[in-house]
């Protein structure tokens, strides 16, 4: 056993504890369900049946079959307990004996519905405390659940199914439980089981809404279920793995390898249909051997893992010249229950080498993994290709063979004289193994056989001939070609692992200096530069970065950037960042774009695309690709993170404006009002001192003026908050009565010439605002209202609901307004031209800005019979409930 | 004739001097003090039966001044602000302040606060009695006059209206009134004080539209005069 496999042994020792610790208590055993009618009762009845079978002692605890006979048929030999009968407010209600249960103390007691609440009385609140009590006592529970019952899952599913669960149990009681049985339904069955009449829908919850049962609410209430029950699968496997027992059945995972062939395709597609059947996960695991591949095959071998990808594999890399090695390490590691190969083409001579073809050395090597072997229908095309035996973009190489042949050839007959023809033999031999060292396996073998021919024909008598005169130089002959063929491959294998390392050290290097730049640098721009010119400079290409803005749209991350992009490539990128899905040039999308676009995706979000061009028209490796991958992904996690700090930045800065303004707002309402409080409050006294005359009036003045003063530094103060978006509305229901009793009460003075005529409905509802701020509103327009009209003008407030709105109009049979000043009333600072002083053009541009934060609209019109209007509307918002009040009036009198 | 004595703690000598003016003139006894510490000390010596403490002083703000106060002292605390801040106001009443006046105030505001707040501390326990106008309230024999006609009320009107006679001339705060009333669920919802107010002033106001009782205090509670 290698280290990586050894279980850690604390962790064997907590599974152990754990073990034991549960030996002692009863089994909790919970058939999980999307919903009612799925099947569950049914299910758990089932199960209980084959425990009976095994002689198993199980009793009913309580099982509701809802007169289902195929249910009621289920219950046959299972003993129940009969329930106990309690009296709530006059009805008799029965719940599970939960003591009788206990006396009995069987091996095994079913308990339906495991969120039922218990009926006041009962000892406890909840069936799930019964149940917890049971399998404390050592007796095994069968218990049914729904996933809307779930405390996590509550909320979701009442958003969802706008339904409410008053019903829930902790999601503690999974943990608890040994066993968790998905009942599993497509949405499609259960809305014909219910169709046909098949569900029971007592639950007034789930009975009294039609969101409920619809196909989309159910698939993800399916889609809930299957995610909790595949969490949970993980968990056991791993403790599994962890206690050394095998993968519980159920827990199957799917591996399938993926090379560049075609077929490989074909295998991905299969595994998927079993992994889908099976409702396990699964795995594709590529096996760089170190072989190089030529383009097509680099490009058939990234079309397969894209595949598996899209078609929703966990797709792993590694580097291994052992295949079915490498294949056994993952499997291992990932807890695979099933491995799916093609079936073997026939490679004689490499098999021999290698010691078997990859199903063979599957197989034999000792694993408790299930081997499937999947039907090829095509033969693999380009057999040779898989020797490396690379006819196209090798040419050059065979070629250059030939060329060193011809050189060796000359050397040979020179040296021919002195060392004699036997000699010669280990020049050329000499010639293969440096062919070895620089070429690849192809050209080995074709100098193998090219200098064992050229030797045999001029060197070894008969000269000239393919003919061999001593039987000796005929051995000696195939021993050469022999041991050419074997150093050439070996010194060739041992090369290419060793440039198989250094590639991967390279990468690794990379990845690990990319860090290196990332955290040296506290400035993004630095880092990006430093990152994409070290990329650029490894994979021989021009590396650049597209970073989103604040409004989501994409912009170079610096200043300098690729000359190579044009507004071609910039709409690939767009469609990367928004598809969040890689394209240009070696992938399926837009692939003619000269460059390789890759999204940065985050934890949270697509922060921007990485953009990779290409020297030369060389596809990258796999090792290449992923490289490239961990490197976006490595920029997009350190953007995502430097853009956070950045908004946590900005939002304390922010705040700490705010708490500037807010500190100066104080100060000044402080400075300003208690000068103001000495003024009003030495001529308040003045004027309660004199009774009449000039003094008297000028102390009234003094008060007058303080009035107005303090009434602009309050829409000042009002102004500056709302401008600030200080402003928090504190919305309560409010009586409008009230509110304008208060306003004209604040008013007061100035309105003293004129006369108010209310005109509130008596059946006028509650409006939802914030009391003081609505009060500022309505004083300016009755001070509007009051400085614009002559003393002894009407001024009528009248008030309506409608359906959805409130309207509140101000109305004066004043002069009216300018007609083509109504639309700019409401501006910052207007003011009628030619309006009589004072008056700051403030006030109703507060008006509008408080409405408007109420959500409702200002406007200004002039009446037919003249004067103006005012009409505030304000959405009704739904009211609140009204207390409830005993109707019996108090009659004491005296 | 024994004068009344009110303390003043506030920062500004202008507003100092001008209360000074204001009470010396109605025949209360002054003393001043300019600074928290200060007018601790001086609430110890100088034994006032009203405090008038400015919210906004310097080094120990205005609301330390009244908790250190009401941990030895149940002296009535008329609080001076500028603040807008409704909050603020509730939780000074909540910590101990009897009243609050909010500046720029009349002289006239603040003799009507200290004359109220007087007669509380004179009256220790709630007047069953409450007379204003021409209305007539009777606690303990649950009889409402207007005009000298008797006004019939629900249950929870009465409750509304008896906690207000409790604290006559009193800001009552709505936290206050819905928890004595509704129970501390109740918290929340304002709405009910709102009914509530606009059937009583249909009941005890000659013009419920411009109310002279019932007072509302915007974002604070209500006040009846």
């Amino acid at each position: 056993m290698s280290d990586a496999e050894r279980p850690d042994p604390d962790a064997l020792l907590k599974a152990v504890t754990e073990g034991e610790q549960k030996a002692a208590h009863g089994k909790l055993r919970i058939f999980l369900g999307m919903s009612a009618g799925v099947g569950k009762t049914y299910a758990m009845l089932s199960a209980a049946q084959d425990r009976l079978r095994e002689n198993c002692d199980v009793v009913i605890g309580v099982v509701e079959t809802h007169g289902r006979t195929e249910t009621e048929f289920l219950t046959q030999g299972l003993p129940l307990i009969p329930r106990k009968r309690l009296d709530y407010r006059g009805t008799a209600l029965a719940e599970m004996d939960l003591d009788a249960v206990l006396d009995r103390k069987p091996q095994l007691v079913l308990v339906d519905e495991l969120a039922h609440t218990n009926v006041p009385g009962s000892r406890h609140r909840k069936r799930y405390q019964d149940v917890l009590e049971l399998i404390d006592n050592g007796i095994d529970v069968y218990t049914t659940l729904n996933v809307q019952h779930l405390e996590s899952r509550k909320e979701l599913v009442e958003k969802m199914a706008g339904i409410t669960v008053r019903e829930t149990v902790p999601d503690s009681i999974l943990d608890r439980a040994d066993q968790v049985s998905l009942v599993d339904l497509t949405a499609a069955d259960l809305l014909k089981r219910l169709q046909e009449g098949k569900v029971y829908l007592g639950d007034k919850a789930e009975r009294a809404t039609e969101h409920f049962f619809r196909r989309d609410t159910l698939t993800a209430l399916r889609e809930i279920a299957l995610r909790i029950t595949a969490e949970r699968v993980d968990h056991e496997l791993q403790s599994a793995t962890i206690a050394g027992i095998a993968p519980l059945h159920g827990g199957e995972r799917l591996m399938v390898a993926v090379s560049h062939s075609p077929f490989s395709a074909h295998l991905i597609r299969a595994t998927r249909r079993l992994a889908f059947g099976l409702e396990a996960p699964w795995i594709a695991v590529n096996v760089d051997t170190g072989v190089d591949l030529n383009d097509e095959d680099q490009a058939q071998l990234n079309r397969n893992i894209t595949l598996a990808l899209e078609l929703g594999a966990e797709v792993i890399n590694t580097a291994d010249p052992d295949i079915p090695a490498a294949l056994r390490r993952i499997a291992r590691q990932r807890g695979v229950t099933q491995v799916i190969v093609g079936r073997p083409s026939r490679r004689f001579i490499r098999d021999v080498i290698e010691g078997g073809s990859l199903l063979d050395r599957l197989v034999r090597e000792n694993w408790d993994i299930d081997v499937h072997v999947i039907r090829q229908d095509e033969e693999p095309p380009h057999g040779m290709r898989r020797l490396g035996l690379n006819f196209r973009s090798g040419l050059t190489a065979y070629w250059n063979t030939i060329w060193a042949l011809v050189v060796l050839l000359i050397i040979g007959n020179s040296l021919e004289p002195f060392l004699g023809y036997r000699a010669v033999g280990f020049v050329l031999l000499l010639g293969v193994l440096v062919i070895g060292v620089v070429g690849t396996l192809g050209p080995v073998l074709f100098a193998a056989t090219l200098t064992a021919l050229a030797w045999n024909y001029f060197f070894i008598p008969p000269k000239f001939t393919f003919l061999v005169s001593k039987p000796e130089d005929g051995m000696m002959l195939i021993m050469y070609f022999i041991v050419a063929a074997i150093t050439g491959g070996l010194t060739n294998r041992i090369k290419r692992r060793e440039n198989m390392i250094r590639e991967r050290e390279q990468s690794t290097n990379l990845l690990y200096e990319v860090l290196q730049d990332i955290s040296a640098s506290r400035e993004k721009d630095d880092f990006l530069r430093k990152v994409t010119s070290r990329v650029g400079e490894v994979l021989n290409g021009d590396c650049s970065v597209l970073i989103k803005t604040k409004d989501n749209e994409l912009k170079w991350a610096t200043k300098y950037h690729s000359p190579l992009m044009n507004e071609k490539d910039t709409a690939v990128a767009q469609w990367v960042f928004d598809n969040k899905k890689p394209a240009g040039w070696s992938t399926e999308t837009l692939a003619e774009s000269r460059g390789l676009f890759l999204p940065m995706v985050g934890n949270n979000e697509t922060v921007g695309v990485f953009v990779y061009h290409p020297e030369t028209k060389r596809k990258l490796s796999q090792d290449q690709l992923t490289l490239l991958y961990s490197v976006a992904r490595r920029l997009a996690l350190s953007l995502e993170r430097h853009f956070l700090d950045k908004r946590v930045r900005d939002a304390e800065r922010l705040e700490e404006s705010e708490k500037i303004h807010q500190t100066l707002l104080n100060s000044i309402s402080h400075e300003l009002r208690t000068p103001l409080s000495a003024i009003i409050g030495s001529a308040s006294a003045l004027t309660s001192d004199l009774t009449t005359g000039p003094k008297k009036a000028l102390a009234d003045e003094l008060l007058q003026a303080t009035d107005r003063l303090n009434r602009i530094i309050e829409n000042l103060l009002d102004m500056s908050r709302l401008s600030a978006g200080a402003m928090t509305l504190k919305r309560e229901w409010n009586d409008l009565n009230d509110l304008i009793g208060v306003t004209l009460k604040r008013v007061g003075t100035n309105l003293r010439g004129h006369n108010i005529i209310l005109g509130i409905p008596e059946k006028m509802p509650l409006v939802e605002v914030d009391f003081r701020f609505f009060e500022h509103a309505l004083t300016n327009i009755l001070i509007n209202a009051s400085t614009y009209t002559p003393v002894g003008s009407t001024i009528w407030i009248s008030a309506k609901p409608t359906d959805s709105r409130i309207t509140l109009s101000i109305e004066d049979n004043g002069p009216g307004i300018p007609e083509e000043h109504l639309e700019s009333l409401f501006n910052k600072f207007f003011r009628v031209p030619g309006s009589p002083a004072g008056g700051t053009g403030l006030g109703l541009s507060i008006v509008r800005s408080i409405v408007e934060l109420h959500g409702g609209t200002v406007r200004a019109e002039n009446r037919r019979g003249g004067g103006a209007r005012f009409v505030i509307e304000l959405p009704s918002g739904t009211p609140p409930r009204y207390p409830e009040e005993p109707s019996e009036e108090e009659s004491r009198e005296a | 004739m024994n004068a009344e004595k009110i303390l003043i703690i506030d920062d500004e000598s202008s507003i100092r001097r001008i209360l000074r003016l204001g009470l010396e003139s109605q025949g209360f006894e002054i003393a001043e003090a300019a600074s928290g510490p200060e007018g601790l000390k001086k609430a110890k010596t100088f034994k006032p039966r009203i405090v008038v403490l400015d919210l906004g002083l310097p080094g120990m703000t205005g609301a330390e001044v009244l908790k250190e106060l009401r941990d030895w002292s149940s002296v009535p605390v008329i609080v001076l602000t500028v603040t807008d801040d409704e909050a603020v106001k509730v939780d000074l009443l909540n910590a101990g302040a009897d009243d609050y006046v909010t500046k720029p105030f009349g002289m006239a505001e603040l003799l009507a606060r200290i004359s109220v707040a007087l007669r509380h501390s004179a009256l220790e326990e709630a007047n069953p009695k409450f007379t204003s106008g021409e209305l007539e309230i009777d606690l303990t024999k649950r009889i409402v006059m207007l005009r000298g006609k008797p006004v019939k009320f629900t249950a929870t009107e009465f409750s509304f209206l008896k906690l207000l006679v409790k604290h006559a001339g009193r800001v009552v705060t709505q936290e206050h009134l819905l928890n004595e009333i509704w129970g501390p669920n109740a918290k929340e919802n304002t709405h009910y004080l709102r009914i509530y107010a606009a059937q009583l002033r249909k009941k005890i106001e000659a013009n419920p539209a411009s109310p002279e009782h019932l007072l509302t205090e915007p974002g604070v509670g209500y006040r009846l005069v």
